[in-house]
């Protein structure tokens, strides 16, 4: 594309957001719509959701418990014919999400957009006064999941991540959901520190198929898809088909490959069972070739260690075929919670339960107390991702401070926890 | 010969770098440059070997041999002139375009090695790198990039990145191409210092770079960024104006105050929405009027300036020390003027800045707000409450206010209480105890809720006894989650002791927390509530059986099987009798069998006895009723793989068509779990399927078929993909086959695996397929092209041409047959059959007719492949009898393991028969020879006759298989490949005509 392309593209984004500002946005509310009183309510009390990004995944999205779908966006007019369609034209369809938030008929927004949208998104919802239903992973950068986590707070609004594994659903290769695995761990049998084993050998999968390509060639923008609205906060870069629509996770800008895109499926559970979701790993240590600045790469392996010696090690190379999923001094649990205890399933049973957590949404967001899966665990168990994306970017080892949550004595690090966005877009 | 992609865009550079010419390095004339440094040895010659690996297009084998040469003068050199060659200056060009072929490294110390290197060639070096970043879309470009990501990320002192950010401005001066210039801005915001300010800021004027460079500065943020933002604001253009208002209120730069406040009130409503924001960031006392002003200005509602909306981010921003008088202030005068329901939002922010302030004050305002609106505000005003509860002061005030709460209020400032009083035991026994006991049911959840957080067993009496006088199911079941978050199994006891005097609701409750627990001890307590009056209660018993039997209890409960008719009862017997089933439960079983047939039934499809399977299949035989009904549920339930065949053959027989559906459920679960090989499991599964009707069963199939690996389970479910009813299904499995596993299985190859995924892709559907899609594009992309296999098109051996063979399949194309060209198709130089259709579409033959000849082929089967060889045969009719078939058939399948000795690979079907056991195992090349002359036959398999004589003569008294043969008569015909449904390859197809 020649510098005069690019330049066009640059103006037609300032015309875009001179065009949008003009319209009232940006609606600010504190409680939820049904908090303001009977006026407010459906008659059905039904909870009312709208869809932003509807791909593949956010078309998953219709489904979700307690919830009347009434709006759609997408910057890809063929998306947003597909969900119209799919809603048998029962939701209205939007092309910029600044106005489907600005619905006063809506109480939950759905993010199904790809990473590099969540945070802003996130907070504009909060600010009109929505709540979030957003997909994982939560934010692509600590400094985006740090403004989201304020902004939930400010705004009284409640949040959940979209994975599953924390409460229903069974978790990979262990076949069991992740209960009887908190219960073990809080038990104590397993011994600490404990050290788990994300791999294929543990029953993951890091979709090393999910790289970029490093060299794009710059392609016209197709007629359907507003080009400028999908990169939005990310910088601008000349369009290829690759960087969008399910090919996105394999760049830097948008996503970060399996590790960004899977890995809070993997890492969230994980925080979880070791009882970390106030706090993050104090050291992230990297194996891995030279990653390209646009196209995310593969490694070898990332290990993670939390201040009290619990690690967490992705092995991107199954390097160990007889590798425990969770290890501790005194017994290990392997893929399909075989374990060297035992009749430990049974065993766990006779264990009182750990406390329970509000694990329906629409329960959360009508009883206003905090999902089990909130901004803030969340935001967490994203930073443990994040951490292993830059420390792959940079390619060395990184120490981080949990508490600041910064990294320790690294200035190339902290510059990328932070990472500046493209205009108007802003946290 | 494409140019060495590092060299070609150095254009005073000799190509023949590697021998330097230049006249400007005096000792190393005419020699190799490389400084003879040993530190750098090692990667040095690493790199050369990378070198020559990933530049295939570099003219690999002179350069070679010049390297080996120039290595050994190198070093001979090194020895003689070491002193002197401490001054020599390294040939820059050649250094760094020998850093960049290696890139991009390899590992994270390589890394680090190769930034040593690049920041080694100075300054002159930085600049060749960074000139030679090209366009995206440029491939000379990618190397350099590598090395720039280097240079960014491993930057350490200030020496170091001063060097970089040097030669990033010096390039960002340079480039042309606007997508390079905003790269070098991203670079410079990651190692930028004061240096860059001054260069950046000439982008506020660029249309296209604006926003990056400002981004830029944010990031650097040394004093001197904020004047120069300021310095431009007068007079940009509106966009940059707002950009730079915006980045001045990221930055909090105070100085910059006044110049802000001329935007205001701008009558651009977005330079004075971000201008307003951008003093709401400062959160300076001296904006305070102007901002309440707006806000009121706006009534607190929604407008273009979002007036009110910084008004709250100001009212954050203000909360610093210095500041709590004014934060009191502001707080107060929000709510003395947000008073309407619509405007609770603002209320709320106000009381958050007032319990920031003074929160023991606030606690007042905050109590007198809890009946300002409804419930849901109450809650919000809690919450604002709560975050000051750790407080030591401002605890007792609540505290107070709790002891004299309404009802409503009251478990609501309870359980905010709780919260922060996790370890405090003071208030565990003086407010969450007595909690229990209250008469507001709200208090006395919150209390056992609470009270179950500390997950402390000595409450487990005081839970229990909530428990027990719970007045409602609707209070028994939270008491019986705080229990469950006490007991263990240890002090299960004290539940048991209550159990027989409780509530039937307790009761209920009881057994679900033992049954939970696995107290096992308590067997026979809860055993005895079976017997209980209360339905429920007797249910719960029988259900949590299931969790307390051991196997000293197997007597006692095949002893309840004859107290119960009810199936759910018996159902919950049966499964605590299966978990404790061993080899000594065989005699105790089995005598429980004679006198109670039809409830022992379901147990001995799981019972470790040979004799089981044989009961159970006679009862389903020969008993009837219940009887029957049993022994079929059994089969169908059977614990290990020995019922597969019996299922089978149910769902193949016609007349027990009212079971094919559970037979046939049950057949494919359990092949699912057995430890069959794969081609077992094919076999029974391809077998299974014909006849089969239904969807939900076809479904099954392909499904199950998609737990398989192999190219043969690939192509069966390959050929359902078309089928509208099983096309997602199929494409799945096709997947799931075809694709490596995630630890590390490997994927297949060959043009028809591409083939397959390619039709998969493009039916793939549901939530999980875009994921789906990408594992299988970037698998496809990994995928050998065709042709990387061995297989090549066949030449005839120079024997083979001097006795005057033809080729007969060249391994291109299928010009020389007739017939199905559908199914039978040119893969990878071989003749493959994959099925696509269930439908017979024929087979496939020479163009031309043979009557004496000698025909050599190779084959390659799959497990129970089946397929003929056609001779003598009419292009019309079944080529076995109106001509004559060689068989090609797996015999070594499970499935033909009752085969006709003439039904063997190589006999000549139904009419002679071939001795077995010459082919090589399933997956590797045969080769046959079929010679004929007249009625004379003999087929040669790897060298061995397997079948030799007068065929005529072999069926003078009657056929093998007592059949018509006709074709016995016919002396020549086409020769042909005959079926459809398996999968097999051939190869190297050859004949000689003998009539010639």
């Amino acid at each position: 594309m020649s510098a005069d392309q690019n330049k066009t593209n640059y103006l037609r984004s300032r015309r875009n957001f001179i065009k949008n500002s003009a319209l009232a946005i940006g609606a600010f509310s504190i409680v939820p719509r049904h908090v303001l009183g009977k006026g407010f309510l459906a008659p059905s009390d039904t909870l009312t959701k709208g869809i932003i990004g509807v791909g593949g995944m956010g078309r998953g999205h219709f489904g979700y418990e307690g919830t009347k779908l009434v709006a759609v966006c997408d910057v890809d007019k063929k998306h947003l014919k597909m969900a119209v369609d799919q809603s048998n034209g029962q939701a209205r369809a939007y092309s910029d999400f600044r106005d489907l938030i600005a619905q006063p008929d809506i109480d939950i927004v759905h993010i199904a957009t790809p990473p590099h949208w969540h945070g802003v998104m996130s907070v504009m919802a909060a600010q009109a006064g929505k709540d979030v239903w957003c997909e994982k992973p939560m934010t692509r950068t600590i400094g985006e999941g740090k403004r989201v986590v304020e902004a939930m707070e400010q705004y009284g609004r409640m949040f959940r991540l979209n994975t599953w594994f924390r409460f229903t659903d069974q978790f990979y290769g262990l076949n069991t959901t992740v209960q009887p695995l908190k219960k073990v761990v809080e038990s104590g049998v397993l011994g600490w520190p404990l050290t788990v084993n994300i791999s294929g050998v543990t029953g993951f999968n890091w979709k090393f198929y999910w790289v970029g390509k490093s060299n794009l060639e710059p392609t016209p923008v197709p007629a359907d898809l507003d080009y400028d609205m999908w990169l939005g906060p990310a910088p601008y870069k000349p369009y290829n088909p690759h960087r969008v629509h399910t090919t996105f996770r394999g760049y830097w800008d948008y996503d970060g490959g399996g590790l960004g895109d899977m890995g809070q499926h993997y890492i969230d559970p994980v925080q979880y069972i070791l009882g970390k979701d106030n706090t993050s790993p104090v050291k992230v240590e990297v194996d891995c070739p030279q990653q390209h600045d646009d196209a995310v790469g593969t490694w070898r392996k990332i290990t993670f260690t939390y201040a009290d010696g619990c690690k967490i090690i992705l092995d991107g190379e199954n390097k160990n075929p007889d590798a425990a999923y969770i290890e501790g001094p005194k017994g290990k649990i392997f893929k399909g919670f075989k374990s060297t205890i035992p009749n430990l399933l049974q065993m766990i049973d006779s264990f009182p339960d750990p406390a329970p957590q509000v694990t329906s949404f629409s329960e959360s967001v009508k009883t206003r107390q905090k999902f089990a899966l909130n901004e803030i665990n969340g935001h967490n168990s994203c930073t443990v991702v994040n951490m292993g994306k830059i420390a792959l970017q940079l390619g060395r080892s990184l120490r981080f401070d949990p508490l600041k949550q910064e990294f320790i004595d690294d200035e190339a690090a902290n510059r990328l926890i932070n990472q500046p966005m493209r205009g108007p877009w802003k946290i | 010969m494409k140019p060495h992609p590092s060299i070609s865009s150095m254009p005073n550079h000799n190509h023949n770098h590697h021998i330097s010419t230049t006249p400007t390095h005096g000792f190393n004339r005419g020699r190799h440059h490389h400084r003879p440094n040993p530190r750098l040895q090692s990667w040095e010659s690493s790199s050369w070997e990378n070198q020559s690996r990933e530049s295939p297009s570099w003219d690999n084998q002179s350069q070679r041999s010049l390297r080996l040469l120039s290595w050994g003068n190198l070093l001979s050199l090194a020895l003689l002139l070491s002193p002197f060659l401490l001054f020599a200056q390294p040939n820059t060009p050649t250094k760094i375009a020998d850093i960049l072929a290696t890139l991009p490294a390899t590992s994270n110390q390589a890394a680090e090695r190769n930034y040593a290197e690049l920041l080694a060639t100075g300054a002159v070096g930085l600049g060749l790198v960074c000139e030679q970043v090209a366009p995206s879309g440029q491939a000379a470009g990618v190397a350099p990039r590598y090395a720039v990501s280097l240079l960014t990320h491993y930057a350490k002192t200030a020496v170091d990145k001063a060097l970089i950010e040097k030669a990033y401005l010096q390039a960002l001066g340079k480039a042309s191409d606007t997508e390079v210039k905003a790269y070098f801005i991203s670079n410079i915001q990651l190692v930028g210092t004061t240096a860059s300010v001054k260069p950046l800021s000439a982008y506020f004027s660029n249309d296209a770079l604006y926003a990056p460079a400002i981004a830029a500065l944010v990031t650097i943020r040394t004093p001197d960024v904020a004047p120069a933002l300021v310095a431009a604001l007068k007079t940009a253009k509106p966009a940059v104006q707002n950009r730079i208002i915006e980045a001045l209120g990221e930055l909090k730069a105070k100085t910059a105050i006044p110049s802000i406040l001329a935007f205001a009130s701008s009558t651009d409503l977005a330079l004075q929405k971000q201008a307003l924001w951008s003093l709401a960031l400062m959160g300076e006392g001296s904006t305070y009027s102007l901002l309440l002003n707006k806000a009121k200005a706006v009534d607190f509602k929604n407008d273009p300036t979002e007036a009110a909306s910084a008004l709250v981010e100001y009212l954050k921003q203000l909360q610093r020390p210095q500041n709590i008088a004014l934060v009191s202030k502001l707080a107060s005068d929000i709510l003395a003027v947000t008073l309407k329901t619509e405007q609770q939002h603002y209320r709320l922010a106000a009381l958050k800045a007032l319990n920031w302030a003074n929160a023991e004050l606030a606690v007042k305002t905050l109590n007198a707000e809890l009946n300002r609106f409804d419930a849901e505000y109450r809650r919000e005003v809690l919450k604002v409450a709560a975050s000051s509860l750790k407080k030591p002061t401002v605890k007792p005030l609540w505290e107070a206010i709790y002891s004299k709460a309404t009802a409503d209020t009251q478990g609501e400032i309870l359980a905010m209480l709780a919260a922060v009083s996790k370890s405090d035991p003071v208030f565990l026994e003086k407010r969450l105890l007595p909690g229990l006991s209250s008469n507001n049911a709200a208090v006395r959840t919150v209390s056992a809720n609470a009270i179950a957080l500390t997950g402390n067993k000595k409450y487990a009496t005081n839970l229990l006894d909530y428990l027990l006088k719970a007045t409602s199911n609707e209070e028994a079941k939270p008491a019986q989650q705080a229990l469950l978050q006490v007991v263990d199994k240890d002090n299960c006891k004290i539940l048991v002791e209550k159990l027989g005097a409780a509530s039937p609701a307790a009761q209920l409750a009881l057994i679900q927390i033992l049954g939970e627990r696995r107290a096992s001890a308590y067997f026979d307590n809860i055993a005895a509530l079976t017997q209980s009056a209360d339905t429920t209660v007797q249910n719960a018993a029988y259900q949590a059986l299931s969790r307390l039997s051991t196997s000293a209890k197997l007597s006692n409960l095949l002893g309840m099987l004859p107290k119960t008719d009810k199936e759910a009862h018996l159902k919950a017997i049966q499964a605590a009798i299966v978990p404790v089933l061993d080899a000594s439960s065989v005699a105790v079983v089995n005598e429980a069998y004679q006198s109670n047939k039809n409830k022992v039934i379901p147990i001995l499809a799981y019972l470790e006895d040979k004799g089981a399977l044989e009961k159970v299949k006679t009862s389903f035989e020969k008993g009837t009723g219940k009887e029957k009904e049993a022994a079929f549920a059994a089969l169908c339930n059977w614990n290990n793989s020995e019922a597969i065949q019996t299922l089978l053959k149910i769902r193949q027989n016609p007349d027990m068509s009212a079971y094919h559906s559970r037979a046939f459920n049950g057949m494919i679960n359990q092949l699912n779990r057995s430890t069959w090989n794969d081609e077992q499991k094919l076999a029974i599964l391809s077998e299974s399927v014909l006849g089969v009707n239904s969807k939900a069963d076809q479904i099954a199939v392909v499904r199950a078929i998609g737990r398989l690996r192999g190219l043969a389970a690939l192509m069966s479910a390959n050929r359902f993909i078309d089928n509208p009813d099983l096309s997602a299904t199929a494409s799945r499995s096709v997947m799931q086959i075809a694709l490596p596993t995630a630890d590390a299985k490997p994927g297949l190859t060959g043009s028809a695996v591409r083939s397959a995924l390619e039709r998969a892709r493009k039916v793939l559907d549901g939530p999980d397929s875009q994921y789906e899609l990408i594992d299988i594009d970037t698998y496809m992309a990994m995928l050998p092209p065709s042709g990387t296999e061995t297989n090549q098109a066949y030449e005839l051996t120079a024997d083979e041409k001097k006795e005057g063979f033809d080729i007969l399949f060249n391994g291109k194309n299928l010009d020389n047959w007739v017939g199905n060209k559908t199914d039978y198709v040119v893969d990878n130089y071989t003749l493959a059959i994959y099925p696509t259709a269930t439908q017979n579409r024929g087979n496939l033959y020479t163009a031309k007719e043979y009557g004496d000849f000698i025909f050599r082929f190779e084959f390659q089967l799959t497990p129970g492949a089946n397929n003929g060889l056609g001779i003598h045969a009419p292009l019309e009719g079944d080529a076995a009898y109106v001509g004559k078939e060689i068989q090609i058939l797996d015999n070594t399948a499970p499935i033909y393991a009752k085969l006709e000795q003439y039904q063997y690979h190589g006999s000549v079907y139904g009419v002679m028969p071939a001795k077995r056991d010459f082919l090589k195992p399933v997956g590797e090349w045969n080769q046959e020879e079929v010679y004929v002359k007249g009625n004379f036959i003999r087929v040669t398999l790897n060298g061995t006759v397997i079948v030799e004589g007068d065929m005529k003569e072999a069926s003078k008294s009657g056929t093998l298989d007592h059949k018509d043969h006709p074709g016995l008569n016919r002396n020549t015909g086409h020769i042909g490949f005959l079926g459809h449904g398996s999968i097999l390859k051939f190869r190297n197809i050859r004949i000689k005509d003998l009539t010639k």
